[in-house]
């Protein structure tokens, strides 16, 4: 018989996903995916499982709480619109009659009542997490507050902590110098204005748009806007994925990762590729619609 | 009057037995007058005069509503009447194969099985905004006819084969696989019952299998009302995900979560099957790469051959989801369990999982 394990469990809810028309819940789920996908980069396919979830997905981690932590984080710095919560608890392995394997135990259900409290942008982790990540990491486990208790469905009362990101944005400002240059080799667009001011509280980072003849501008996989009229986005410190379309064209990818109040100008002209790359480009263009798609 | 001695049901001339159920036997026949060749279906009516008082009124109130119905996915009635005891309805003769047959022979290609199962959603739309509902869609009342074209059969009498199943018995006989959650709980139905039973027969084409699998009935009806479906991509993972909310919005439990209309339903499978077309011709048109094909892409192009037999029969057995794992549950409670997602692979994590 198999015996529970304790893992971190980290529930990444879309909200009002039941809501949404078919073909948008297809766009988030592909684009959920996705960032799961980069999320669990970093560890090894030993350390995680990767779950259904009705409204999303949950990332069971073996590899303890202070990676859970980490993964989390970057969850919630690629797509700032998800509700994220994260709990330390039992989970076992066994198999459903009519949708196959997966997991059960209080890990996951506790994790997915802290999910439903959060809310968007807000990274929420239970006290059983606390403790956890404190026991592993204690530095870590500082950076978590308590912001209160929320009381489930089932009378079942969760005390919750938030990631104070003060505390964790002095971790970012590494990875930010690394990812910022990297891009400017790969993509070669103009970046003008840097500030690499940091001063508490975290102010957002400002991404100036200067788009001939226009683009639709996606962040993190949710469409912001056509610019021009757009001419900038407010957007959270930390980790994002910025590409900007014009039909008929290869798409501008950026990964950036911006400091607090940080300023970051994206100039670029779409131009009309030579005829000998036309049919690859409709291919890719075919593609990336197909992706949206989930195909 | 005896079935055998059928040669005449009012103008229209037996020509021969097309098929036999349990509400009475289809007919080819001739229409003399109009010189045309019709299928001609036969109702047999209970034998209790009451019962058959009511059951004569309610057919001839049903068949005229589904008469008036007039759309290239749904049989056109052409006439009703009665001979004697029997019953009947003259229909268009359609020189096609039921869907049901078809899918005898396992999972069917992707764009074909959406592709019908779109027209029927079509269909059904038209006659749910005349506020005709079928009440009884499964793969048998879905005709293919020229290969391609769905036809959606046994609109207005589908009630009364429900109906007289029940009243007869006093249970359902039928398998109840088709049926909604509200059906099987016996609660007042609308269309979004037939989109439901629409949901379990796009489920069943795209992976030859069925979405809730009971050893009996009651566990079957259990299961319809409470317990949460599979996916279409826990049996082939290479099925895109889009198909997988397409069908778990097609098969909420609850009317008010599914579908409002048949024409949703259809609008998404149309996307579904767009985004499939231009992917194949973009791989067709690139012809200096080797062609790479996934099981659902050589399906559809296979229709029909050994081929598709043979990838059908793999995914169905390489789909089993339960393979070595120990514990089976049947969930009641949507959260106790989670499934694992199918886009990723997760085998060495719950290896390690179930060692410790």
């Amino acid at each position: 018989m198999l015996t529970p394990t304790l893992a971190s469990v980290i529930v990444l809810r879309m909200p009002d996903f039941a809501r949404r028309s078919v073909r948008d819940q297809t766009r988030l789920k592909v684009d959920l995916e996705a960032l799961v996908a980069l999320a669990i980069q970093p560890l090894s396919s030993a350390d995680r499982i990767i779950l259904d979830t009705p409204d999303g997905a949950a990332i069971a981690v073996l590899g303890g709480p202070q990676a859970a932590l980490e993964m989390a984080e970057r969850a919630q710095a690629a797509n700032p619109s998800l509700c994220i919560g994260t709990n330390h608890g039992a989970i076992k392995r066994a198999s459903d009659a009519l949708r196959g394997p997966g997991l059960m135990g209080d890990g996951i259900a506790a994790g997915v009542m802290v999910a439903g409290a959060a809310t968007p942008g807000r990274l929420l982790v239970s006290r059983a997490f606390r403790d956890a990540l404190e026991a592993h990491a204690p530095a870590h486990a500082a950076c978590l507050s308590p912001v209160g208790t929320f009381t489930d469905p089932d009378v079942r009362t969760h005390e919750l902590f938030a990631v104070d990101r003060s505390a964790i944005h002095v971790r970012n400002r590494r990875r930010f110098v690394v990812g910022a240059s990297s891009t400017a080799a790969i993509v070669g667009v103009g970046l003008a204005t840097w500030s690499f001011l940091r001063k508490d509280p975290v102010r957002p980072a400002i991404v100036v748009f200067e788009i001939a003849p226009r683009g639709d501008v996606v962040v993190d996989g949710v469409v912001k806007g056509k610019s021009p009229p757009l001419t900038h986005l407010e957007l959270i410190p930390g980790p994002h994925k910025i590409e900007v379309r014009n039909a008929g064209f290869p798409p501008l990818y950026l990964d950036v990762d911006l400091g607090s109040g940080e300023e970051m100008t994206i100039r670029h002209s779409f131009t009309r590729p030579k005829p000998a790359q036309k049919s690859r480009s409709t291919e890719k263009k075919l593609r990336g619609w197909w992706n949206s798609l989930g195909f | 009057m005896s079935e055998r001695a059928l040669a005449q049901l009012g103008r229209y001339r037996i020509v021969a037995e097309l098929g036999r159920g349990n509400m009475g036997v289809v007919y080819q026949a001739e229409d003399v007058q109009l010189n045309r060749m019709v299928a001609v279906k036969t109702i047999i009516a209970p034998a209790d005069a009451p019962e058959h008082a009511e059951y004569d009124a309610r057919f001839y109130q049903e068949a005229r509503a589904a008469g008036g119905l007039n759309h290239p996915n749904l049989v056109t009635i052409h006439d009703i009447g009665r001979e004697g005891s029997v019953a009947y309805m003259a229909m268009e003769l359609l020189d096609g194969v039921e869907l049901r047959d078809l899918m005898k022979r396992g999972r069917l290609p992707l764009s074909f099985a959406l592709d019908i199962v779109a027209q029927a959603a079509e269909g059904l739309a038209y006659a749910h905004e005349r506020g005709v509902i079928h009440r009884d869609i499964k793969p048998g009342n879905i005709m293919v006819v020229r290969g391609r074209h769905a036809k959606i059969m046994d609109f207005g009498i589908a009630r009364m084969q429900v109906s007289e199943v029940k009243t007869q018995t006093g249970a359902i006989l039928g398998s109840p696989k088709y049926m909604s959650p509200e059906q099987v709980a016996g609660r007042r139905v609308d269309h979004r019952s037939d989109v439901f039973s629409l949901g379990i027969v796009l489920f069943e084409a795209v992976t030859g299998s069925a979405p809730f699998q009971a050893p009996d009935v009651g566990q079957l009806m259990y299961q319809i009302a409470n317990v949460p479906h599979r996916s279409p991509s826990t049996a082939d993972p290479a099925l895109p995900p889009m198909l997988d909310l397409i069908v778990a919005r097609a098969l909420e439990k609850t009317a008010d979560a599914r579908y409002q209309s048949a024409a949703e339903l259809a609008a998404d499978l149309r996307v579904c099957i767009t985004a499939i077309d231009a992917v194949r011709g973009a791989h067709r048109a690139d012809s200096t790469e080797a062609t790479v094909m996934t099981p659902t892409d050589a399906a559809a192009s296979a229709i029909g051959s050994d081929l598709e037999i043979a990838i059908t029969g793999t995914s169905a057995s390489g789909g089993a989801p339960n393979a070595g794992y120990a514990t089976t549950v049947i969930n009641t409670d949507v959260r106790a369990f989670f499934p694992l997602s199918q886009r990723f692979d997760s085998t060495v994590a719950m290896q390690r999982l179930g060692q410790g």
